[in-house]
C-alpha cells in the first residue's frame, strides 16, 4: 500500500532546477535507496517531503495529508548537514527530541548511544563531524514512525558505529514503516536497500527492484551505478 | 511552545551570565565610587554600562535570530512539528522577556544606586513623576517588541522575498526605518500629552501590528523559506 505519493514535483532554485517533474509513489514496508551523483537532488526531494524546502510545483501527500509541518509527526529525517545549535550539550537535544517528538523513545536513544560512546554532558560545538553524526542517526532511530529518511547515514562513521546504525536500521523495517536512505556507500546500504530509484538533474532516469535484479542479472549496486551514470 | 521557549534561554544562558557578571561588577565598581567620593563615576559607568549591555543583548539577539534563519547547520528548531507562527513567538517571546527584565533590573538598579548616594531623595519623588516614569518604562517596553517583531520580519523577507535581489539590505532598511516612523507618531508624539489609560489605548494598534508582523514571519517560515 503506497503511503507517500509525490506528484509532478519541481523545485528551482534560480536558474537551476533541483527537482524536474518528480513523480513517484512510495508503498509501505519497503526499503527505498536513493542513488545518485552530487547534485542530483537527493536532498532536496527528501527536504521536501519533510517539509524544510517549500515546491515550487506539485504536491506531496503523505496517507493523504498534504505535506506541512503536522505530518513531521509522522516522518523522522536525518539531513546530512550539522542541524545543532552547537552551545548545546548531547543530554539537551536528546531532551529537546523526547519533548518535542511524542514519539520520540529516550530509553532507545539512551540504549543506541551507549553503544556508540557519546559524551552527551559534553557541548555539541565540541563534537567531531562524526560523533554529531551518530547523534543524529540515532534522533532518528529512536523515533517510531511512518516513515524514515535518511540523508547519508554512514557519512563520517567509524566501522562499529557503522554496523550498530546498519543493524538498527534493518531492525526497523516493518511492514507499516517505509525507510528511504540516499547513500554513496552502496556496498554497505546493498544488503538493506529493497528498491533503488536512480537520480540525475532532478529526474528519475532508472528504478530498480534490488531482488529482481539478483535474480535476473548477477549484478552488484556498484557496477549498476557505474553502467547508469555511463562512468 | 513551553518546550522551544525553553530551547531558547538554553541557548541564550551564556550571554545572560556574561551581561550578568558585568552587571556585578560595574556595580561593584560604583560602589567602590560612593566609597572614595567619587559619585559621578560611579553612577556614570553603571548609566553606561547598562546601556550598552541592552545594545548588546539587543543585537547578539537579532545575530542569533539571523544565524538560525540563514544557516542551515543550525535548522534543529525549525524539524519540529510546530508551526512556523509558533516558532517565531516561542523566539520573540524569549527575547522581549529577557529584554525587559534586563531594562527593569537596568533601570531599577539606577534608580537604587541613586537613592543610595543621596537618600534625601526617598519620598521626593511626585505623583506625577512617578507616573510619568511608569508609563515611560511601558512604552519603551511595548517599542522594544514591535521593533524586534519588525526586525524578524525583515530578517525573514530579506531570506524570502528578496532573496533574489541585489540591493535587498537596503530595501529591507528603507522598509522598516518607514515603519518605526509609524510606531514613533503613533507612540512617542503622544507620550507626554496622554495620561496612562489614553497610552494603553494608543498601545493598541501597536500590540495588533506586532502580532500581525509575527503571524506574517510565521506564515513566511511554513509557506516560503526553505532550510
Amino acid at each position: 500500500m503506497e503511503n507517500l505519493i509525490i506528484s509532478n514535483l519541481t523545485k528551482g532554485f534560480f536558474k537551476k532546477r533541483a527537482l524536474n517533474n518528480f513523480s513517484y509513489s512510495f508503498k509501505k514496508g519497503m526499503v527505498y535507496g536513493l542513488i545518485g551523483p552530487n547534485g542530483s537532488g537527493k536532498t532536496t526531494l527528501m527536504k521536501t517531503i519533510y517539509g524544510l524546502v517549500k515546491p515550487t510545483h506539485g504536491t506531496i501527500f503523505m496517507n493523504g495529508e498534504k505535506i506541512s509541518y503536522k505530518t513531521r509527526e509522522n516522518i523522522a529525517f536525518m539531513p546530512t548537514e550539522d542541524i545543532f545549535m552547537p552551545d548545546l550539550t548531547g543530554n539537551e537535544i536528546l531532551n529537546f527530541y523526547s519533548n518535542n517528538f511524542s514519539d520520540f523513545s529516550l530509553e532507545k536513544a539512551n540504549r543506541i548511544l551507549e553503544k556508540m560512546k557519546l559524551p552527551l554532558d559534553e557541548k555539541i560545538n565540541t563534537y567531531s563531524t562524526g560523533m554529531k553524526m551518530r547523534l543524529k542517526v540515532t534522533l532518528c532511530l529512536a523515533r517510531d514512525v511512518e516513515l524514515y529518511m535518511f540523508d547519508e547515514p554512514l557519512n563520517g562513521i567509524d566501522v562499529i558505529s557503522k554496523d550498530l546504525i546498519k543493524d538498527t536500521i534493518i531492525s526497523m523495517t516493518t511492514e507499516n514503516s517505509t525507510l528511504i536512505i540516499s547513500s554513496h556507500a552502496l556496498n554497505e546500504m546493498e544488503l538493506i536497500l529493497e528498491q533503488v530509484i536512480f537520480l540525475n538533474e532532478g529526474d528519475i532516469i532508472r528504478d530498480i527492484n534490488l531482488e529482481e535484479l539478483r535474480h535476473t542479472e548477477n549484478k552488484s549496486l556498484e557496477s549498476l551505478y557505474w553502467e547508469v551514470y555511463n562512468v | 511552545m513551553y518546550n522551544l521557549i525553553k530551547l531558547e534561554l538554553l541557548q541564550r544562558k551564556n550571554i545572560i551570565k556574561i551581561l550578568g557578571i558585568v552587571l556585578v561588577m560595574a556595580q561593584l565598581y560604583a560602589f567602590y565610587c560612593y566609597y572614595n567620593n567619587d559619585i559621578n563615576n560611579g553612577i556614570g559607568s553603571l548609566f553606561i554600562v547598562g546601556f550598552i549591555s541592552m545594545i548588546v543583548y539587543t543585537f547578539s539577539s537579532f545575530i542569533s535570530f539571523s544565524k538560525d534563519i540563514n544557516e542551515r547547520e543550525r535548522s534543529m528548531v525549525f524539524m519540529v512539528p510546530k508551526t512556523g507562527f509558533s516558532i517565531i513567538s516561542s523566539k520573540f517571546i524569549t527575547t522581549f522577556i529577557l529584554g525587559s527584565l534586563l531594562f527593569l533590573i537596568y533601570i531599577g538598579g539606577f534608580i537604587g544606586n541613586v537613592l543610595i548616594v543621596n537618600p534625601s531623595l526617598i519620598g521626593d519623588f511626585s505623583i506625577e513623576f512617578q507616573n510619568f516614569s511608569i508609563k515611560l518604562a511601558f512604552l519603551t517596553i511595548i517599542s522594544f517588541s514591535s521593533f524586534l517583531a519588525l526586525v524578524y520580519l525583515s530578517i525573514i523577507i530579506t531570506k524570502t522575498f528578496l532573496s533574489r535581489l541585489k540591493f535587498r539590505l537596503i530595501i529591507t532598511l528603507v522598509v522598516m526605518s518607514i515603519l518605526s516612523k509609524i510606531f514613533n507618531i503613533i507612540i512617542w508624539n503622544n507620550v507626554e500629552s496622554a495620561d496612562l489609560i489614553s497610552s494603553s489605548i494608543l498601545l493598541i494598534p501597536v500590540i495588533a501590528i506586532t502580532i500581525v508582523m509575527l503571524w506574517i514571519s510565521g506564515w513566511l517560515i511554513d509557506n516560503k523559506t526553505d532550510f
